[in-house]
């Protein structure tokens, strides 16, 4: 496309002048026909991004605080994005007018701000990785709904923290064992071996070098990993799998999802379905409760007598559970009497599970039956005990009708609200329930990463330039990198709404 | 606004630091309204429809000021319209036929979705809620809290 100009020569005839190109250079000519591709890749990305965000179902894609984008952090790098803009025009306008020295400061505020940029985002990147939030599978702990899947990958992610921490503690758990063998080896803690006697130092020394990290282990299977697998996990997981009603089955698997990672639109369901949960457990302990009452009272003595000792034998085991702890930890001044105390316990439980069987024998087969029916009443009593004690303690926090949001119990940080048992504990890394959170981490990492791409290529354009002399001859050279520049900002300008504000 | 240049191919001289200046503290205030906009959770709760046309307006007139300006496209002759027009036009088709197949997939309701409305329906009345009727209501086809047409009755996915 020529542009054509005629004006009258002094003998009154036209002349035509020919341009053979636009009237502009080479350089720009082709950095505009980039650009023109560069809309459309990056009109198509963002506008996918719309279509896709708006067609989740309602109320179902991410806000900012659900994948953890802070809005000012955003805020920060669209204004640093900016100032990189106004400061690569000036550098033009310097250049332009040759002053070398001024452009190249100006230029460098450029490539310095393009930095900042970069180093921002790689801190945000940071903070969705950290909170297993990626763009796809193997690290990704996102799931879309609170499904038997996802209580299945809560189970196996416990499983997996279990038998971590149990093969880190290993030595030291093989130290106590085989320092508790050599006890249970001779009749009281006189009669060891000199022999028994070095090995015992040995192990001592093992033990007490491991003291330490066992006890952060311990507190962590014990206080959290544990409870959570049975009381948490595995207690969704047979709910919804021995529930009829299908809307119980949801509500179980939800309240698991909502004591992970908390979001703040399911608050008000899950305390309903909590409430459900408690009515169902008091009114099972009561059933529980009234049957094994019925079936002591109407059995024999003998029956009595195994009931009772059925009651009285887990609470000797758990004495020498205890002392057999005591024991390992003790040195050897300590342990003569320990050990004395601990065989007192195994004498009492041996004595205790003769009388019981004894006892047994004497009873009818159908009273037998009666003693396994009230064994395993026990046994889940003891379950729905240990759900509510547990989940007393880990879930602490009570739904507040006016916030219409959980509150924590125990701690008023945070404005009190729960912030989830992967916010308390955050090695615990437990799949999160987010409704279309693959999608938008997807999306997220996507728009971000290609435009993190274009100020990295950017970068590398400005290094080039900045030694050469920025003088008048150069101003296409930084006019066309100019220009490019502004579009990385022109993507970012529409990118920062759409991902952290909408 | 400064369309008496729109003739000249030469751009040199249209610039100036007072020009480029007021340029960039225009876009930080624009910048400052969209954020406000964004963060006040009354306006993003009641209206976010409101909100939203805001924040889009305002980054229009921040890429209009961007290329207008700094990409000096307001002192470029008219081959400008060439590069920019089809280009965005084509964006925008690109977009558009993605709506029937992506965009509206949240049209047909699946059983989860159900649960899922009958939970948000809840949220609703927080005071006589229970799951179980809200459930049993949307079955029935008779709270739509989302404002969709249909209410699932054409088949489950």
């Amino acid at each position: 496309m020529a542009d054509t100009s005629g004006h009258h020569d002094d003998h009154g005839q036209i002349h035509l002048e020919y341009q053979p190109a636009l009237p502009i250079n080479n350089g720009k000519v082709i950095l505009w026909l980039f650009l023109s591709t560069e809309i459309m890749f990056f009109a198509g990305l963002i506008g996918t991004y719309i279509v896709l965000r708006f067609g989740a179902p309602a109320g179902s894609w991410p806000v900012p605080h659900d994948v953890h984008l802070i809005e000012w952090v955003g805020g920060m790098n669209t204004f640093v994005l900016i100032v990189s803009s106004l400061t690569i025009v000036l550098a033009l306008e310097a250049a332009r007018n040759n002053k070398a020295k001024a452009a190249k400061i100006w230029f460098l505020a450029t490539f310095f701000f393009g930095a900042v940029f970069l180093v921002i985002k790689t801190g945000e990147y940071y903070s969705k990785f950290s909170h297993g939030i990626y763009p796809q599978k193997p690290h990704s702990q996102i799931y879309e709904k609170a499904d038997v899947y996802y209580v299945s990958a809560v189970r196996l992610r416990l499983a997996a923290l279990q038998s971590y921490y149990n093969e880190k503690d290993a030595d030291f758990t093989a130290a106590v064992a085989e320092k508790l063998a050599i006890y249970d080896a001779v009749e009281s803690a006189d009669a060891l071996t000199d022999e028994n006697r070095a090995k015992l130092v040995e192990l001592d020394e093992t033990i007490q070098r491991l003291q330490a990290s066992h006890d952060q282990i311990d507190r962590r299977l014990n206080d959290v990993v544990n409870p959570l697998l049975t009381s948490f996990a595995s207690w969704t997981e047979r709910t919804a799998a021995t529930t009829d009603d299908p809307a119980k089955r949801q509500a179980a698997m939800e309240v698991l999802a909502y004591q992970i990672y908390p979001l703040h639109h399911d608050a008000h369901h899950v305390s309903e379905f909590q409430r459900w949960e408690e009515t169902d457990r008091a009114q099972e302990q009561a059933e529980l409760d009234a049957r094994a009452r019925a079936i002591y009272n109407a059995g024999s003595a003998g029956l009595k007598r195994v009931s009772v000792l059925d009651t009285e034998m887990p609470a000797t085991q758990r004495k020498i559970d205890e002392s057999s702890v005591k024991l390992a930890l003790a040195d050897t001044e300590q342990a003569a009497r320990l050990f004395d105390e601990r065989a007192a316990h195994k004498k009492t439980l041996a004595d205790e599970a003769k009388e019981r069987a004894d006892t047994l024998a004497t009873l009818s087969p159908e009273e037998q039956q009666a003693v396994a029916a009230l064994l395993s009443i026990d046994e889940r009593l003891a379950v729905l005990d240990e759900r509510a004690t547990w989940l007393e303690k880990l879930f602490a926090a009570n739904y507040h009708q006016d916030e219409q949001t959980f509150m924590n119990n125990a701690t008023a940080g945070h404005e009190g609200a729960w912030l989830g048992l992967n916010y308390d504990h955050h090695w615990l890394r437990l799949p999160m329930k987010i409704p279309s959170g693959n999608m938008w981490a997807s999306t997220y990492f996507l728009l971000t990463g290609f435009h993190a791409l274009h100020v990295i290529v950017g970068l590398i354009v400005f290094a080039c330039i900045v030694p050469l002399e920025l003088n008048a001859t150069r101003a296409n050279m930084i006019e066309n990198t100019g220009l490019y520049w502004h579009f990385v900002d022109l993507v970012w300008i529409f990118l920062f709404p759409l991902l952290y504000l909408f | 606004m400064a369309h008496e240049h729109d003739s000249h191919g030469d751009d040199h001289g249209h610039g100036g630091l007072g020009k480029y200046l007021t340029v960039g503290a225009a876009l930080g205030v624009l910048t400052a309204i969209s954020f406000v906009v964004g963060a006040s959770e009354t306006l993003m709760q009641s209206v976010p429809q409101v909100g939203r046309t805001v924040m889009i307006a305002v980054s229009c007139m921040k890429a209009m000021l961007v290329m207008l300006f700094f990409m000096h496209l307001i002192w470029e002759a008219n081959w400008k319209y060439v590069l920019t027009i089809p280009a965005s036009i084509m964006s925008f088709f690109l977009v558009l036929m993605l709506v029937p197949d992506i965009g509206l997939r949240g049209r047909r309701y699946s059983e989860e979705r159900q649960l899922h409305t009958a939970k948000a329906a809840g949220a609703r009345e927080p005071k006589s809620y229970s799951p179980l009727e809200a459930a049993y209501q949307t079955e029935q086809g008779g709270v739509d809290p989302h404002g969709h047409e249909e209410s699932g009755s054409d088949g489950y996915q």
